[in-house]
C-alpha cells in the first residue's frame, strides 16, 4: 500500500472519526426546574426523599415514612425496583427503569440523554451514585449537542438528600458525568418519568437490550412483572 | 523517503494508542481544548498555580456559565429551608461590594484514577458572618467539578443530628484542627511530632463526596488515620481490600466485598476498599 493510499483510505477517516465526537460550537441550552428541596429522614431513605420532592413536584403532598411503607423498604435501603414502584404510585409519571450491566466509555451517553430529555419535558430523574447506594433527584442540565444530536452535558443540577455531603441545586460539570458510572454490572441504571425518554426503548429497543441494556415499564416480555427477579 | 514516512504514520498511531496502553489515570484534556476561546472547556488559566489564578478560572466559569443564562432561576418552595441560590452567589461575588467573599482555597489529593491529575482545589465560599455558604470543587485544569450552597437556615429541623450536621458544615476545619483532633483522641498519646503529613484528599466517588473530601493523617510510623468534618468522626484503617478490575472490565460490587454498615473509601488508584473502623473519642 503506497502512503497516499494509507492516508486515504485510513488514518484521515480515523481520525475524522475521532474528531467527529468533539465538542463543536453548538449553542448551550439549559433547564433547571426549581424542585422543592427535602432531606432524607433516615440513613437509608435517599431515594424516599427523591420521590417525595418528585411528588412535590408534580403537586402531591407525601412524607417519607408513607412511601417507605407502600414500598415495602421500612427502613432498609430501597432497590431500583422498589423505587420504581414508588415513583409510579407517588408522582404524575409511571415511572420507568433504564439499566444497563457492563462499563460504557463515558458517561456522556444514552442514560444521561434520557434524563436531559426527561427535564426537557418538565419530568426529573432518580440517578444512583456513590457505586448504587445513594440516589439523587436530576432536576436540570446545561447542554449542547453532539455531531449525533445527542445532548451532551456541560453541567447537572440535581437535590441530593444525603445529609453528610448533599444539598439542594448542586452543581455537578459534564467533565464529572464523563466517569459517572462506575464499570461496575448491577449498579447503572437510572429511573426514569416517562417511557418515551428510554432512548433504546422506542428505536432500536432490539439493539439495546442485545447489547446487555434491559428496559422495564415497556409493553411485551420487558413488563416490569417479568423482571421483578432480575437482580440488581 | 517512504520508508522514513510510513514509519512516522506507524508513530503517530502508536502515540494515539498510547493513553490507552494502560495508564494509570486517565487521560489529561488537551491543551487545546483548554486554551481555545471557542470551546466549552475553555479557561483563562489552565493547570492555575495561584490564588490569583485560581479566582480567574472561578470568575470565567461565572461569567460564562451562570450570568445571562438561568441564574436565579432556583426559586423553589423549600421547606427546610437553605442558603440563597449557588448562582446567585457566585454572581455576587462579581459585584464591587460583594455580600459574600472568596475565602480559604485547598489543595486536594487526588486518590481517583479517572480524573486525570494528582490534585484538585476546594474554594471555600463566605457569608459576612465567617459561615461557610458555598463549596466550589475544581479540577487542577481549572475546570469546575461540583459545588453547591450549605443550609443556612435549618430551623424547620425536627433532628437534633441533622442541625448539627449542617453546623458543622458551615464551619471550616483546618490542618491544625485535625492535628488537635488527633493529639486528644484516646487512642493514641502522641504529640504533633509524630503527625508526619496532614492532607485532604479525595477517594473514588460518583459526585458529591468530591465536594467533600476527607483528611487523611500519616504517622511517622507508617499508621494512617482519617478524619471526616461532615461526620466529626476520627477513623483507623481496619482492613483494605483488593478492589481491581476483571477482565471483561468492571471491577466486584464494592458493597458485597465490605461489611455491611461499614464505611469505606474507594481508592482507584491502588485498586482497593479502605474499610475504616471509627475511633471512639472525648469530646
Amino acid at each position: 500500500m503506497t502512503f497516499k493510499k494509507l492516508m486515504l483510505t485510513i488514518v484521515i477517516p480515523v481520525l475524522f472519526l475521532i474528531n467527529m465526537g468533539c465538542p463543536g460550537g453548538d449553542p448551550i441550552n439549559e433547564v433547571n426546574l426549581p424542585v422543592a428541596f427535602f432531606e432524607q429522614e433516615c440513613l437509608e431513605w435517599c431515594g424516599m426523599a427523591c420521590i417525595q420532592m418528585w411528588a412535590d413536584w408534580d403537586g402531591h403532598c407525601v412524607t417519607q415514612g408513607e412511601i417507605a411503607d407502600y414500598t415495602g423498604v421500612g427502613n432498609d435501603t430501597a432497590t431500583a425496583q422498589e423505587l420504581l414502584l414508588g415513583v409510579a404510585y407517588y408522582t404524575a409519571s409511571e415511572g420507568y427503569l433504564e439499566q444497563r450491566f457492563y462499563y460504557e466509555h463515558g458517561a456522556q451517553g444514552d442514560l444521561i440523554s434520557s434524563t436531559v430529555n426527561g427535564v426537557l419535558d418538565y419530568t426529573p430523574s432518580i440517578m444512583p451514585f456513590y457505586r448504587g447506594t445513594h440516589a439523587v433527584l436530576i432536576k436540570g442540565y446545561k447542554y449542547h449537542h453532539d455531531a449525533y444530536s445527542r445532548p451532551i452535558a456541560e453541567k447537572v443540577y440535581y437535590n441530593d438528600p444525603d445529609p453528610f455531603d448533599g444539598g439542594a441545586n448542586k452543581n455537578t460539570s459534564g467533565v464529572m458525568l464523563e466517569f459517572y458510572f462506575e464499570p461496575n454490572p448491577f449498579k447503572y441504571w437510572v429511573l426514569l418519568g416517562m417511557e418515551d425518554y428510554v432512548q433504546y426503548g422506542i428505536e432500536g429497543h432490539d439493539e439495546f437490550v442485545l447489547s446487555g441494556g434491559i428496559v422495564y415499564g415497556l409493553p411485551g416480555p420487558y413488563d416490569p412483572k417479568d423482571l421483578r427477579e432480575e437482580p440488581l | 523517503m517512504k520508508s522514513i514516512k510510513f514509519i512516522a504514520v506507524l508513530v503517530l498511531i502508536f502515540l494515539f494508542c498510547l493513553p490507552a496502553m494502560g495508564e494509570k489515570r486517565a487521560k489529561r484534556m488537551e491543551m487545546k481544548e483548554l486554551t481555545d476561546p471557542k470551546s466549552h472547556h475553555y479557561v483563562p488559566y489552565p493547570y492555575p498555580k495561584n490564588r490569583t489564578e485560581i479566582i480567574a478560572d472561578l470568575v470565567h466559569y461565572i461569567k460564562r456559565y451562570v450570568i445571562g443564562t438561568d441564574e436565579g432561576s432556583y426559586e423553589a418552595s423549600i421547606d427546610i429551608g437553605v442558603g440563597p441560590d449557588p448562582d446567585k452567589i457566585l454572581v455576587d461575588l462579581l459585584n464591587p461590594q460583594p455580600a459574600y467573599k472568596i475565602a480559604e482555597i485547598f489543595k486536594v489529593k487526588n486518590r481517583i484514577a479517572q480524573i486525570p491529575d494528582d490534585y484538585s482545589w476546594i474554594i471555600i465560599i463566605k457569608d459576612g458572618d465567617g459561615n461557610v455558604v458555598l463549596r466550589f470543587a475544581m479540577f487542577a485544569n481549572g475546570l469546575m467539578a461540583i459545588y453547591g450552597p450549605e443550609i443556612m437556615d435549618d430551623s424547620g429541623v425536627a433532628s437534633p443530628e441533622l442541625r448539627a450536621i449542617h453546623e458543622r458544615r458551615r464551619k471550616v476545619v483546618t490542618e491544625a484542627d485535625v492535628r488537635n483532633i488527633l493529639v486528644e483522641s484516646p487512642l493514641r498519646s502522641t504529640d504533633q511530632n509524630e503527625i508526619k503529613k496532614v492532607q485532604l484528599t479525595s477517594f473514588h466517588c460518583q459526585m458529591a463526596n468530591f465536594q467533600y473530601p476527607i483528611w487523611e493523617i500519616k504517622m511517622a510510623d507508617g499508621t494512617v488515620y482519617y478524619y471526616s468534618q461532615n461526620r466529626d468522626m476520627l477513623f483507623s484503617v481496619d482492613n483494605r481490600i483488593k478492589w481491581a478490575k476483571k477482565k471483561e472490565g468492571y471491577r466486584p460490587d464494592s458493597t458485597a466485598l465490605v461489611p455491611r454498615s461499614s464505611l469505606y473509601l474507594a481508592d482507584t488508584l491502588n485498586d482497593e476498599l479502605v474499610v475504616l473502623k471509627e475511633i471512639p473519642r472525648n469530646k
